[in-house]
């Protein structure tokens, strides 16, 4: 590959050794999340389990009237935000498609909702109110440990780099706090503590998966996972029954 | 029933705050930012995008002025240029979560990180223009002291221009919308600050340099400005409203009275160059201010970094593009 | 070399000399991340534990290092969590580390303005003191010349949350004490199941077990919250959903379950039994039900007395109801057969020593949890070809004729169409091949006909032939921890372990007549006199002996109700004097709260025991009626002693799940300060009661004296050994050596067993409750994952998996079959029968107990062995579910004349006043039903979720949730106030407006319905009125149980007023509408 060729890899694109091209050797497979929305149940449980395990401080009592979202965005004390949307579709506004709809993402890029609504041959169709079924979609959303990970790229002090399993982490020993992450992430993940003075997000449970444990949040995530292909896993679990996250390809 | 939208809600509501559960015709969940907004207070990082400018441009106007024979100006840019580099460390260091971890700029050495490379360009920056205005205001060390002026100016072109790169590799849209104009808006901008500090130092006899400077930047700055704009398409609104857009109306104003003001002949001539040349500064200043105004707001309202992706997506359908 | 790692230790110089040239991986990395552990790593030990929020039981592995809890996780290992924990599993952690629990003593003395503190030990002495002396005020040795050795002086109220081994202790020291007001939440949360699935089936629990959903083609999750309120058993409704199943939610409010489900069927709170009864009448009409099913193991054959009338002759209520007692005769409900009439006869001698109180107690239901009611001797008679009019076949089919999908669209609100995708649904999913389950809780329970709402799905459950069989069954979806627990080891007035009922006062019962009135013919209910001999002997070991019918007399008799409201109103007449709350809030959690507290301000002295101060522990300080100026701290007498209690992770002993399943949670750490387990608090009060009393030579005193009581102690602490008690309560034969299995246990005294259903849970000395062999070892039911009662048995009644001849009904639906090489049943779960009785096994003539079961007779603790589609006897307010509107309706009774229950327990007074319903004047003061459930981010009365960070920063704030068109219709905005108005008070709540509640259709008119999730209170971290202030005590009469499901309100918009005019509103209000205290009580 020529060295421009290569240089475009490394900033943009697909970048399928990007565990190497961070100059690991000898590593595992990526770990990432896969998030199956269809079968979330809006337990929050995720978002527990995370702050219990990185014990990450509480971040203020508002009713928000966002649904049942108390918790609002993702940010240094939400590593985990499950949102909520209630949604009326009236029927036939879809056509033949409503079987499959894509749910207004509340995130720019699409990364977000996929609902798959009534997929499993259940023998007779679903009673369909005349003024539309409503619909209460549910999702977890989470630092996606991009493969070009703006807020990893601008650090300026090393703190945020990519570790052995493919993820991004800040490392707090070293952030400065100099804030440059926190507008570069296109979905506004990262953000800084305030009285602390460093940016915090979700590591991907970098600890734990040292040990080969799963994500915190991920271990409790209720609903079920197997390997079959729409309903792969749920929330923040693995691809398949194995231990840990999933291997993103 | 009302229906609340992203559009509809403003700061001054509770949050999420509508007459229901928000039906969900919205531009993003509940109207609530995509981004986050840029931790940086203003006055630290404003101010050290301006006074980095002022320093940058300053020294490459003392190595003008050094080189064509003008002490006068040459010395009062240098020493310009070490306390306007030395105010926008403090402002850095100032901002920064964890001060004492400061050197950690210098841990690693980052191409793709715009702020890395301006930390290295800084280091090597800083000892050499403190030397040349040192050297400069004792009269010591003359070659050393040459040697450091164009060293200075050849790096703080650097720190003139990086922090622009600085702002437009964020996802903040009215600065990374502008990633193009941004280098020269910034450029500009230093320029007629550099220019208007020395047609505030020095003497008419020496200040036709500055004068010359000061008049290409603000033309280079208020031109890339208006392309920016232009270019940024909605996402240039908080370019025009808003606290934004008032410090960027008057950047403009004060802008354009400078560079006019250091042209008018007479007896007053004197005068008007420093009025002019103060006017310029603060033109600069709100540049910076201004600009770094929009793109909080920017970030702040999810529409501008809905609209503008739906606009391009919708172009590249119309294109026949498979849709993203 | 040490440049080189000083300039190693600088990433720049990694950058140029390593791969990672652009500095954004490995060079970057720094010591601490090269040196990351997580902190579990580190860990001395990893305990296994048991999730102490709800029911599911989650397995937990706590973490434990340098003598602390450092982190509380899943435990994969566990065949029904698979290591998942929800929001409140998640923050275990935070609740017993966190910050917000008390370990220190504290004091009220009487008036005082605020607490003081107060060492333990003296704690101790006073409590001790101070029941001794209330008992002594108190007692009473015989109550209208029928001796009951007791005293109503002393109540006791909690253990939901406690191990089985400390519900043990509480129930056995208060008895031997005579106190009988002993209640736990199972009165106000799942009492209605134990009486309509012990007199369906035979045993109160759930049929079935969580992971076996998935084997469910249908599931229909009714009355029940299941994602919110069960989150991690809902994974198996997924995995049912995901292999095709069809999952229908019928609720008045869309919840996040309605969310997950195939269809949301919303339905008006309190009218399930129309629904229910439109699909049974569906089923029969259509002829859609199992016929070979349903003729073999129901008793759909039995002819019923020509006594009997029903609602359809009588306009809405059965044969012999007596208006003035509010009672039923039931013995026009009975069986016709050989023997009936004589055994009625006997029985009815024995009922008629019962005084009128007795018979208004009605608290009997219960007793059927693990063995169904007595018929009588013999065996009804029967009609295999189901034509005779007075069969139970014909009966029910003319019972339910009126139930038309025009009614259910009427009464229910729910479409015709919708209606009919229903039936179909679970009819095209039930027969040989395929299986529908019904998910229930709360939804269904706390109603004035609660225990008739779960009748209702018996019965359709039946007919479908739906009991017994994988997939199928009425998953009953319990409460708190161990709140099976705490009805199997009952801490409740009208039981005794293993659903022994309290003996009655009678003018001449001893031990024979106690039996004869309970204890069936047939099957293993016939042994009850067994079971009951072994726990007099577990009680008072040596002191028991055949001469003094094992001390039976020694236990306290009841006069009639007893239950936690009744005792309120004891506490309000200044009967009950001292009263312990042992993890309990009901300040919160009971119906209507203010009486709650109004009756612990007329207390001498109150023990609360908790994590933190509840509501019910600084009411006389802080609560509501402080607030209003009603009560001044300065003038209440109570005396309030509150103790830490220890955590689950600081104590052993085991949780009963709602799969019946004991597990063993192992002490992790001692608890700090003064906090300490129920079990060292009984044992130790026990054991100062007993020194204090040595010398005592008073009769009274002898059972508390010749109790045994010599538990071994462990520790600094001297915490009692909880594997002692499990001992006791698994039971040893004459030589100490633990029984294997109730079928040991012996009348003639040689056998002590503290509850007979436990039996085997201790077998060979072996902790069966600890055994934890993983999930992924062995089938989905996980027979070696701790213990189920009864004998491990993991699906009841499976026996009804197989068809008469012992075969399968179908290889897809196989669970244990006849094999008959080996002459034994075999399967994949313990079979539910006698090991080794053939198919087609005729009982001889004048056989007795599991001898006179047939081959075909799978209900084995049932009297005639079959599943009851009309319960002849051991309800009191019906044989077959009839709708009744609610206490409280806006709308009439569409079906009947009769608008309530008739029978139902009201308990009129100033304080809890009910509403005019129907067409009755002023009822339109209460236009909007409402119901009160919860969320998944808080738990109950908020004791253990409001001081819990994590979970309050989740659900911040009461709220109610209504939909757009009332909020047009009452001014209500999104996020602001509304204040909620009932006869007993007013609450305010913030306002969540959604589409997610939607306006029926009801009888013609738009029907707006309110929806209040219940766990706030003015105490903890988040702060709100509680929705109990609004609900009444109106009650079934089956069980005592609170109708707190669906009852009237006004809502109008703004804040409620705070002091006086608080209660000058609901006065506004009762006199516009006319309220008296008679108001709704008319039978
Ligand atoms: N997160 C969480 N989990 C819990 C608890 C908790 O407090 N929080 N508590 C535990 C306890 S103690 C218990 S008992 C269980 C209770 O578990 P659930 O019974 O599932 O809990 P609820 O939400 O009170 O009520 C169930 C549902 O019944 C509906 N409902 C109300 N009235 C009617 C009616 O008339 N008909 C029908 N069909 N539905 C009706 C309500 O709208 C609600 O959705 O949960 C246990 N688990
Ligand atoms: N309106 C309305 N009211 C309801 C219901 C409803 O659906 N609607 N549901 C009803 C139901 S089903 C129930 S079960 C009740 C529940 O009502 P409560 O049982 O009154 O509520 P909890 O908050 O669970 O109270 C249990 C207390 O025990 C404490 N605790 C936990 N573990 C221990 C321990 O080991 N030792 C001691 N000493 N204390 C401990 C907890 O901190 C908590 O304060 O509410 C009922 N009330
Ligand atoms: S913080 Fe943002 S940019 Fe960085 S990895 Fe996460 S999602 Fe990507
Ligand atoms: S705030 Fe910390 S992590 Fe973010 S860019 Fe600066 S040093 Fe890196
Ligand atoms: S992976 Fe770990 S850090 Fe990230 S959200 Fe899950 S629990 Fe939190
Ligand atoms: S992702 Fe899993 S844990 Fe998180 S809310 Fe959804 S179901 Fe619950
Ligand atoms: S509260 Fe219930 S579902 Fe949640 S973790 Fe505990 S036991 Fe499991
Ligand atoms: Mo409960």
């Amino acid at each position: 590959m020529s060295l421009g060729g290569r240089l475009a890899e490394l900033l943009s694109g697909p970048e399928p050794m990007v565990i190497d091209d961070a100059g690991h050797r000898d590593h595992g497979p990526r770990m990432g999340f896969f998030t199956d929305t269809s079968i979330c149940i809006g337990c929050k449980a995720c978002e527990v389990a995370c702050k219990e395990w990185n014990g990450i401080p509480q971040d203020g009592q508002l009713l928000t009237g966002m649904s049942y979202d108390n918790s609002e965005e993702l940010g240094a004390d939400t590593w985990r935000h499950v949102a909520f949307i209630e949604q009326r579709r009236k029927v036939g506004l879809l056509g033949p498609e409503l079987s499959v709809t894509s749910a207004p993402s509340p995130y720019p890029r699409g990364e977000g909702v996929q609902r798959v609504v009534d997929g499993q041959g259940s023998a007779d169709a679903p009673v369909q109110a005349a003024e539309g079924e409503l619909r209460w979609l549910m999702s977890s959303d989470v630092c996606k440990h991009c493969t070009h990970a703006a807020c990893l790229d601008v650090c300026p002090t090393g703190a945020l780099y990519r570790t052995e399993f493919g993820t991004v982490v800040v490392q707090e020993d070293v952030c400065n706090g100099c804030g440059y992450c926190v507008p570069a992430c296109p979905y506004g993940v990262i953000d800084q503590r305030k009285d602390d003075g460093r940016v915090f997000k979700c590591t991907l449970c970098y600890d734990r998966l040292g040990v080969g444990m799963e994500p915190a949040c991920a271990k409790a995530c209720p609903p079920t996972r197997s390997s079959s292909a729409t309903w792969m896993s749920c929330g923040p679990g693995p691809m398949s029954g194995s231990v840990s996250c999933m291997a993103r390809v | 029933m009302a229906v609340a939208t992203g559009f509809q809600r403003r700061r001054g509501r509770r949050r999420g705050e509508a007459e229901v559960v928000p039906p969900p015709q919205f531009t993003s969940y509940y109207g609530r930012p995509i981004l986050k907004k840029p931790t940086w207070a203003a006055l630290d990082i404003a101010g050290y995008f301006f006074l980095g400018g002022l320093a940058g441009a300053s020294s490459g106007l003392a190595a003008g002025a050094e080189l064509t024979g003008r002490p006068g100006l040459a010395r009062a840019s240098k020493v310009g240029a070490l306390g306007a580099a030395s105010l926008a460390l403090v402002g850095l260091i100032h901002d920064l979560g964890k001060p004492s971890r400061f050197l950690n700029m210098l841990r690693v050495f980052k191409p793709t990180s715009p702020m890395s490379v301006g930390s290295w360009l800084l280091a090597a920056y800083g000892p050499a223009a403190g030397v040349a205005a040192v050297t400069s205001v004792t009269g010591t060390f003359p070659r050393t002291g040459r040697a450091a002026t164009l060293a200075a100016a050849a790096v703080g072109s650097g720190v003139a221009a990086y922090t622009a790169a600085l702002i437009s590799d964020t996802a903040v849209p009215a600065w990374h919308g502008g990633y193009r104009e941004m280098p020269f808006v910034f450029v500009g901008s230093a320029a007629s600050a550099a220019g208007g500090l020395g047609l505030l130092t020095s003497s008419d006899r020496e200040s036709a340099p500055a004068r010359r400077l000061a008049a290409w930047g603000a033309v280079l700055e208020l031109s890339s400005l208006r392309l920016m704009e232009h270019r940024l398409g909605s996402a240039a609104e908080p370019m025009r409203q808003g606290s934004g857009g008032r410090l960027l109306k008057a950047a403009e104003v004060l802008t354009v009275a400078g560079a006019l003001s250091t042209a008018l002949p007479g007896r007053r001539r004197r005068l008007w160059a420093g009025l002019g040349g103060a006017a310029l500064l603060a033109g600069s200043a709100c540049t910076r201010f201004g600009i770094f105004e929009a793109g909080v707001a920017s970030a702040e309202d999810p529409k501008y970094t809905v609209v503008p992706q739906r606009e391009r997506l919708s172009q590249r359908e119309q294109a026949g593009a498979v849709p993203g | 070399m040490g440049v080189r790692r000083r300039l190693d230790a600088w990433p720049v110089f990694r950058q140029l000399s390593g791969p990672d040239r652009l500095g954004r991986g490995a060079a970057a990395e720094s010591r601490a991340s090269a040196e990351l552990q997580p902190r579990v790593a580190g860990a001395d030990k990893v305990v296994k534990s048991v999730c102490p929020y709800c029911g599911v039981g989650c397995a937990q592995n706590v973490f434990v290092k340098d003598g602390k809890v450092i982190q509380i996780e899943g435990d994969p290992d566990s065949p029904v969590s698979r290591g998942r924990l929800c929001p409140k599993g998640s923050a275990t952690l935070q609740l017993t580390t966190g910050p917000s629990r008390e370990h220190q003593v504290l004091y009220r003395r009487p008036f005082a303005k605020d607490w003081e503190r107060l060492d333990l030990e003296t704690a101790m002495d006073m409590v001790a003191e101070r029941v001794l002396k209330t008992r002594a005020e108190t007692w009473e040795d015989s109550v209208d010349g029928k001796r009951v050795r007791r005293t109503m002086g002393i109540a006791s109220l909690g253990g939901a949350t406690l191990d089985n081994e400390e519900n043990y202790l509480i129930k056995k020291l208060l008895t031997s004490l005579g106190v009988i007001q002993i209640e736990n939440q199972a009165r106000v949360c799942h009492s209605s199941t134990v009486a309509a699935l012990g007199t369906s089936f035979g045993r109160g629990g759930s049929t079935t077990c969580l992971q076996d959903l998935q084997n469910s083609d249908c599931i229909v999750i009714q009355g029940s919250n299941f994602a919110e309120a069960h989150p991690v058993g809902f994974q198996w409704v997924m995995e049912a959903k995901k292999k095709g199943a069809r999952v229908i939610h019928v609720d008045p409010h869309f919840s996040r379950t309605s969310a997950l489900a195939d269809t949301y069927v919303p339905i008006r709170a309190g009218t399930d039994i129309a629904l229910l009864g439109g699909i049974i009448h569906h089923v029969l009409e259509e002829e859609k039900y199992f016929a070979e099913y349903v003729l073999n193991y129901t008793n759909a054959a039995a002819i019923v007395t020509d006594k009997f009338h029903d609602t359809e002759e009588l306009d809405g209520v059965f044969s012999g109801l007596d208006r003035e007692q509010r009672t039923y005769d039931t013995t026009t409900w009975e069986y016709q057969g050989a023997e009936v009439q004589s055994a009625s006869g006997e029985r009815d001698k024995a009922a008629r020593h019962m005084d009128t109180t007795e018979s208004h107690d009605k608290g009997h239901g219960e007793s059927h949890g693990s063995g169904g009611a007595a018929i009588g001797k013999g065996q009804p008679d029967t009609d295999p070809s189901l034509k005779d009019p007075r069969c139970v076949f014909q009966i029910l089919k003319r019972h339910y004729a009126r139930y038309t999908p025009e009614m259910v669209e009427e009464i229910c609100g729910i479409p015709q169409s919708v209606f009919r995708d229903l039936c179909q649904a679970v009819v095209a999913n039930s027969g040989r091949n395929r299986t529908t389950a019904f998910a229930y809780a709360v939804g269904w329970t706390q109603h004035t006909v609660g225990v008739q709402y779960i009748r209702a799905a018996s019965v359709l459950q039946l007919l479908l032939g739906n009991i017994g069989r994988p997939g199928g069954g009425i998953m009953a979806l319990r409460g708190h921890a161990s709140i099976q627990g705490s009805s199997d080891i009952p801490t409740l007035f009208n039981l005794l372990p293993g659903y022994l009922p309290m003996p009655y006062a009678h003018s001449e019962e001893g031990l024979d007549a106690y039996i004869a009135l309970d204890s069936t013919e047939k099957g293993f209910w016939a042994e009850m006199r067994s079971y009951m001999v072994s726990l007099l002997k577990a009680y008072w070991g040596a002191a028991a002996t055949p001469e003094n019918e094992f001390c039976f007399d020694y236990l306290p008799r009841l006069t009639g109700s007893h239950g936690t409201y009744d005792t309120v109103q004891e506490q309000l007449k200044g009967v009950c004097k001292g009263y312990f709350l042992i993890g309990e809030n009901p300040a919160v959690g009971s119906a209507n709260t203010r009486m709650q507290r109004l009756g612990m301000a007329n207390l001498d002295w109150l023990v609360v025991r908790d994590f933190s101060l509840i509501e019910s522990a600084t009411w006389w300080k802080d609560g509501p009626e402080i607030e209003s100026g009603e009560l001044t701290s300065e003038e209440i007498r109570t005396e309030v002693f509150f103790f830490p209690a220890a955590a689950h992770t600081e104590k052993s002993g085991s949780f009963t799940n709602t799969n019946r399943m004991l597990q063993w949670h192992h002490q992790a750490v001692e608890p700090e300060g003064d906090a300490r387990s129920e079990l060292w608090f009984m044992y130790h009060l026990g054991r100062r009661l007993r020194e204090l009393l040595a010398e005592s030579g008073d009769e009274r005193d002898r059972p508390l004296l010749e109790l045994t009581w010599d538990y071994p102690t462990e520790g600094e602490q001297q915490e009692p050994s909880a594997e002692a008690v499990l001992a006791e309560v698994n039971g040893f034969d004459s030589e100490g050596k633990p029984l294997s299995a109730y079928t040991e246990l012996k009348s003639d005294g040689s056998t002590a067993c503290g509850c007979w259903i436990y039996c085997g849970v201790y077998a060979e000395g072996m902790n069966h409750a600890a055994r934890r062999r993983p999930a992924q070892e062995q089938n989905w039911l996980g027979p070696d994952w701790c213990w189920s009662w009864p004998a491990n048995r993991r699906v009841l009644y499976n026996r009804a998996s197989a068809d008469p001849a012992g075969a399968p009904w179908s290889d897809r639906k196989s669970l244990v079959w006849w094999d008959s090489e080996d002459g034994a049943w075999k399967g994949h779960d313990v079979p539910d029968f006698p090991p080794n009785k053939e198919p087609g096994f005729v009982p001889p003539e004048g056989a007795r107990g599991a001898e006179a079961l047939a081959g075909n007779d799978p209900f084995i603790m049932q009297a005639d062995g079959k599943g009851w589609l009309f319960v002849p006897t051991g309800l009191v307010d019906g044989p077959m579910p009839t709708h009744y509107e609610p206490e409280e309706s806006p709308f009439d009774n569409r079906l009947y004349e009769q608008q309530r229950n008739p029978v139902r327990q009201v308990n009129p007074s100033r304080h809890n006043r009910y509403q005019p319903s129907g067409n009755d004047k002023g009822a339109e003061l209460f236009p909007y039903v409402t119901t009160t459930y919860r969320l998944t981010e808080h738990f109950t009365a908020g004791g253990m979720s409001r001081w819990t960070p994590y979970l309050n920063e989740l659900q911040p704030e009461f709220f109610c949730e209504v939909s757009p068109e009332l909020a047009r219709e009452r001014g209500l905005e999104h996020l602001g106030w509304a204040t909620i108005v009932t006869a007993r008070s007013a609450i305010e709540a913030r306002v969540m407006v959604t589409e997610r509640i939607k306006p029926l259709r009801v009888q013609g008119r738009t029907l707006h319905q309110v929806g209040l999730p219940f766990h706030w209170g003015g105490n903890g971290l988040s702060r709100g009125d509680s929705a109990n202030e609004l609900t009444s005590m109106a009650l079934d009469p089956n069980v005592h149980i609170q109708e707190d499901k669906a009852f009237a309100v006004d809502i109008r918009a703004g804040r409620r007023p705070r002091g006086p005019a608080l209660r000058e509103l609901v006065e506004s209000y009762a006199r516009r509408a006319g309220i008296t205290d008679d108001t709704g009580t008319e039978p």
